[in-house]
């Protein structure tokens, strides 16, 4: 379980979340949806360990997550291209979380060629999915995924949920999705979630 | 008019000792863009779409070539044109964000663009822009690293505003935008569309684009597929792939259902 109790984000003195607490269950399939500029992505950070909450809590299986080694929640970035190292293969960066073999690959859309190219020679959707492969390594047990498949076609779009949704099944994966996209949250999402601002 | 005649992009294959092979990436494309039409431009992703957008202003890298015709209101766009009508004739609307200048605050680096592309703005008038589209107007004196992804997609938007271009290319103008903002935008981009300007939009959101757009151009394979107006799509009219990629939209069947072409071997 993974618990969010009274998180509060203050940045550059905007008030972003104030003592927000709710809780992802393995296996569930979570959906947020709020206006553009509320904090989603800093929400997100804050829950990979990008960043550091003002004060509050975010607990997996009752602990707090160690600073060290692995975080088993892992962020799917908004814009894939700026987590690539621009000076080494895509390859390179994805070996670095964990070595997927053929059928991963296949299963993603992502073509093995792409792997020996550098970050500006692909496409955003293509780094897209290589970015969403690179989180989906075994050790991960919560997965972020911001506003993921806004880069890609509706087709691939579709085969990328699908394999989201199996892993979400198959190895009981917590899933928290930021999208803008109602009828997305709707098909994909066990519950949604619509933060209100008040006042 | 803004024309793409019987444009091709190659892309370099490189082999030892510097030599390099040409394989064609886009073929035989020609597209009309009439001014007051705003154009939407599907198709899978890296497919080309950008580098189409950024080919007619002369930004295509080193390891491509473009050839055919870039046609603005008849006359034929040189390499050196190209350079010279970015941001008077021509404005682009860049994908990502990391196209804006994260040492610059947002009003001088709107302002530098608007100089840059032969427009003095009154004092004052980079805020207005920014609060037409629900973005706060002290927002001008804040560096770009602030802004989330839907607030930098207005803010490159804007760019594209307070210039005078005739033709606008926006790539994926209305990604990581809630709805409301999304449709606030594109009735902007249509409201510019009947002062006279012409507009190419790359989009992925086909129903986004059957609502706003006056045409739809397909990519697919490298080649551009079809042309239909909005009212065909709305309709489902089109080629089987373009109704296969209508159907894998979430508000219609999405993960029910199966479509065999797609996987990383279609785009070996």
């Amino acid at each position: 379980m993974l618990e969010v109790r009274e998180l509060s984000i203050v940045q550059d003195g905007h008030r972003l979340w104030d003592s927000v607490s709710f809780q992802v269950g393995l296996g569930e399939c979570q959906g947020i949806s709020a206006p553009s500029g509320f904090g989603k992505t800093t929400l997100g950070r804050v829950l990979a360990q990008w960043q550091t909450a003002t004060s509050g809590s975010v607990t997996v299986g009752g602990k707090p997550l160690s600073k060290k080694g692995y975080c088993p929640v892992q962020l799917v970035p908004q814009h894939p291209e700026l987590t690539f190292n621009p000076y080494r293969t895509t390859g390179e960066s994805l070996r670095d979380a964990w070595s997927p073999d053929a059928p991963w690959l296949e299963r993603m859309a992502v073509n093995p060629a792409w792997l020996t190219r550098r970050p500006d020679e692909l496409s955003g959707g293509e780094l897209a999915r290589i970015a969403l492969l690179r989180a989906l390594d075994p050790r991960t047990r919560y997965l972020i995924a911001d506003e993921v498949t806004a880069q890609l076609d509706p087709h691939i779009q579709a085969q990328v949920w699908r394999v989201l949704l199996e892993e979400v099944k198959r190895r009981e994966l917590g899933l928290i999705v930021f999208s803008h996209n109602k009828a997305l949250l709707e098909k994909v999402c066990s519950s949604i979630w619509m933060p209100q601002r008040d006042g | 008019m803004l024309k793409f005649d019987r444009f091709a992009i190659d892309i370099a294959h490189y082999h030892w000792l510097g030599h390099k092979t040409w394989h064609p990436l886009l073929s035989n494309i020609s597209l009309e863009i009439n001014p007051g039409e705003l154009v939407a431009l599907v198709g899978s992703s890296g497919e080309g779409k950008s580098l189409l957008l950024q080919s007619a202003l002369g930004l295509l890298p080193d390891n491509m070539r473009c050839h055919g015709d870039i046609v603005l209101d008849g006359q034929v766009l040189s390499a050196a044109g190209k350079v010279d009508q970015r941001g008077k004739s021509l404005c682009y609307v860049p994908q990502g964000v990391s196209a804006l200048n994260p040492l610059i605050k947002v009003g001088p680096q709107l302002n530098r663009a608007a100089q840059l592309s032969g427009v003095t703005l009154e004092p004052g008038a980079v805020a207005r822009q920014l609060q037409q589209y629900n973005l706060q107007p002290g927002l001008v004196d804040e560096y770009p690293r602030k802004l989330s992804g839907g607030m930098a997609k207005r803010v490159l938007a804007s760019c594209a505003a307070l210039t005078h271009a005739r033709y606008i290319l926006a790539d994926e103008i209305t990604s990581w935008l809630d709805d409301e903002h999304a449709c606030q935008l594109l009735t902007h981009l249509k409201g510019f569309c009947q002062q006279g300007r012409g507009i190419l939009w790359v989009t992925h959101d086909l129903a986004l684009a059957a609502r706003f757009a006056d045409k739809i151009a397909v990519l697919h394979q490298g080649e551009l597929h079809e042309t239909l107006s909005a009212k065909e799509l709305r309709e489902s009219a089109g080629s089987p792939w373009l109704q296969s990629l209508w159907a894998a939209l979430p508000e219609q069947q999405f993960l029910a259902r199966r479509v065999p072409e797609v996987g990383a071997d279609s785009y070996a």
